[in-house]
């Protein structure tokens, strides 16, 4: 690279140079990394206490007793499961709202869209407490007694509620930039709507139902304020759980769990990254 | 019409067919044949309804009125994918997540053709279109006019009666389009499938087409053959997208027998043309623009002098104005003339004499002539 180019171009790490542009970029770091960087460090702690920030010695056995517990694991298994399901179900529901606005025309379109993208916009708390008196209401508030998985059906569903909405936005601009003359094209080389929903739309589709269904399952994973107010006495999810932990005192054994969950979160955006690249080869 | 054996009709008839969207009017009582084995063009400017039409011939647009044949059997009702015609579209619509090989057999896949012949049919209209051998390409892999291949393949592939090309050259550049354009009709030639064209480009339609439907504001102008839109075209506004008319208002028709009529035009004095009174004419003054006198600039003749020697010609109409550019051609070149009027003509003017022209200063007088004959006396808009 010569000098001219690059006086037109600045290179990708010339904000570096800049004192103001770095002072925002280590603010950054600190405020959004440090304090997860510190958890994970922290959860290899030899300290009987979680928030002691002296180092005493490297030790793994937060992670044996964090797994050892049988609450938090059965917890940690109820998140999990509200997870998948929820995600399938959002992606599903996010598809058909996506393709059903994009496609059609119909009375109160406007008041439609607004609707479904209500739950976004509206505080989690509204929708924790509306979502806990309509539960109450149909007494179905209190489902531990049930059998797995059904004893998470409300959680579930309130999930599905609040994750719909991030899957069809996020599967309908990617419809945006479809080619509606392959379709045309699908239908005259013979393919009926089915077909050319499954050859030529679905597959343009898929990048955002990958996309979609990773926002769904991290949604879904780490909320706290809607499952804490739709999750019964006896049914318990992971970050409720930690909640709860935390009440009485910050172990290691939280930094190890938290930790875990951190790389499921990471291994999953990989594997996704990594599908989306042999899509586009 | 004369097309052997007896009895054969046309391909396709489409019969008084209308499609309204909403109060805005897009096709007018639109009839025409297509004959099998022809290339048809359909040429207009954008909005005149040409793309409408092959739309509601694909079956992607249902006609508000009229009807469509395929050999005698009614086609409006069904739907696309139960036709037996095949479209290239302009946007070429290869499925992107496809290789090329499965593009191309997509239409005979939809059909349940056995997997053995597909794999041969495709081998085979790969070659046909030369793409042989790059059948396992993903679309992004290949150029523009590579996917218009594709395009080409998947739709011929389906042996269809009816090919229909969406502006199948202005995407290429000018020398592929060249090229193209001859393998269209090579192709043509080859698989006997009767093509129908959209195009604006009347240099498109001209060097492609056995007929040209020319359309304007959803209404169907007039339909020929290339030469006989250029020769005998039914209105100036056919004649000026078919080449390119000068057009002159005539101001004023005076029958002086039954073979000559004395016609005074806007800019062009008073002269004498062979031919009875235009249909539609009525002696006397002229509603202005409602006829109009004119010539091609390939029949512009341009000197230095004006004609000297024994009084005014009566076979020869004579312009003065002054030089404009010259856009050197090659062969000829294109030379502007401005008018003492204010409008300026072109004048096709082949080597020597251009070369003459190019040493004249711009703005120096100059005398645009031609024959009597040549003018041509044009309605407005044919009725």
């Amino acid at each position: 690279m010569n000098l001219l180019h690059r006086r037109v171009r600045p290179d990708a790490f010339d904000y570096s140079r800049r004192w103001s542009l770095r002072t925002v970029f280590a603010f950054g770091c600190v405020f959004l990394y440090a304090p997860i960087v510190v958890l994970v460090v922290f959860s290899f702690n030899d300290s009987r206490r979680g928030g002691n920030v002296i180092w005493k010695g490297f030790t793994t056995k937060y992670y044996a007793k964090a797994f050892g517990n049988e609450e938090l694991m059965l917890a940690f298994a109820n998140s999990l499961t509200i997870a998948l399901v929820s995600t399938v179900f959002a992606v599903l529901l996010g598809t058909l709202t996506a393709v059903l606005l994009w496609r059609f025309r119909f009375p109160f379109k406007p008041l439609v869209e607004g609707l479904v993208a209500l739950p976004i916009v509206i505080p989690e708390i509204c929708l924790g407490v509306a979502l806990a008196i309509f539960f109450t209401q149909l007494g179905w508030m209190d489902t531990g007694g049930l059998p797995w998985p059904l004893n998470l059906s409300n959680i579930t569903i309130a999930h599905i509620t609040f994750c719909f909405p991030f899957a069809a936005l996020v599967i309908r601009t990617r419809l945006q930039s479809f080619n509606l003359e392959t379709e045309e094209a699908a239908r005259d080389l013979g393919a009926g709507e089915w077909r050319v929903f499954m050859d030529v739309l679905l597959p343009h589709m898929r990048p955002g139902l990958v996309t979609a269904a990773l926002l769904s399952f991290t949604l879904s994973l780490d909320d706290f304020v809607i499952t804490f107010f739709t999750s019964g006495p006896n049914t318990v999810t992971f970050p409720v759980k930690i909640y709860s932990m935390v009440r009485f005192s910050v172990t290691p054994e939280i930094n190890a769990a938290s930790t875990v969950l951190i790389a499921i979160t990471l291994v999953l955006t990989w594997l996704a990254l990594r599908y989306q690249k042999t899509l586009n080869t | 019409m004369n097309k052997p054996p007896p009895g054969d009709g046309p391909l396709l008839s489409i019969r008084n067919v209308g499609k309204r969207f909403g109060s805005v009017v897009a096709l007018e009582d639109v009839t025409l044949d297509i004959e099998p084995g022809e290339i048809f063009a359909l040429l207009g400017p954008s909005g005149c309804g040409k793309s409408t039409l092959l739309r509601i011939i694909a079956g992607f647009e249902p006609p508000t009125s009229g009807e469509l044949l395929l050999d005698g059997h009614d086609l409006v009702r069904l739907a696309p994918n139960k036709r037996p015609i095949n479209m290239v579209f302009q946007s070429y619509a290869v499925f992107p997540h496809m290789s090329v090989a499965r593009n191309v057999g997509y239409g005979l896949q939809m059909e349940r053709v056995p997997k053995s012949e597909i794999a041969t049919r495709v081998a085979e209209a790969l070659e046909q279109v030369q793409l042989g051998g790059l059948g396992e390409r993903m679309p992004e892999q290949l150029s523009g006019g590579q996917r218009q291949r594709v395009a080409l393949a998947r739709a011929l592939v389906k042996r269809p009666r009816l090919l229909l090309l969406d502006e199948p050259l202005s995407a290429l550049d000018a020398k592929l389009r060249d090229a193209m354009r001859l393998e269209l009709v090579n192709l043509q030639g080859e698989t006997g499938v009767t093509f129908v064209i959209v195009t604006h480009d009347q240099h498109e339609a001209m060097a492609l087409a056995d007929r040209i439907a020319v359309l304007e504001g959803g209404r169907l102008r007039q339909i020929g053959s290339p030469r006989s839109l250029y020769h005998q075209p039914v209105d100036a506004f056919v004649a000026d997208f078919i080449g390119t008319l000068h057009a002159f208002d005539v101001t004023r028709l005076e029958r002086i027998d039954t073979a000559s009529l004395r016609v005074q035009a806007e800019g062009l004095g008073t002269f004498t043309l062979p031919g009875p009174l235009p249909p539609g004419a009525r002696e006397g003054e002229q509603a202005t623009g409602s006829f109009k006198a004119g010539i091609r600039p390939e029949r512009i003749g341009v000197s230095l002098e004006p004609s000297s020697g024994f009084g005014p010609d009566p076979g020869r109409v004579e312009v003065a104005g002054t030089m404009g550019d010259i856009a050197f051609q090659g062969q000829h070149s294109i030379v502007e003339i401005r008018l003492t009027g204010g409008r300026s003509i072109s004048a096709i003017v082949q080597g020597d004499e251009a070369a003459a022209l190019a040493a004249h200063p711009i703005g120096q007088p100059v005398h645009a002539h031609w024959a009597v004959e040549d003018l041509a006396l044009l309605p407005e808009r044919a009725a």
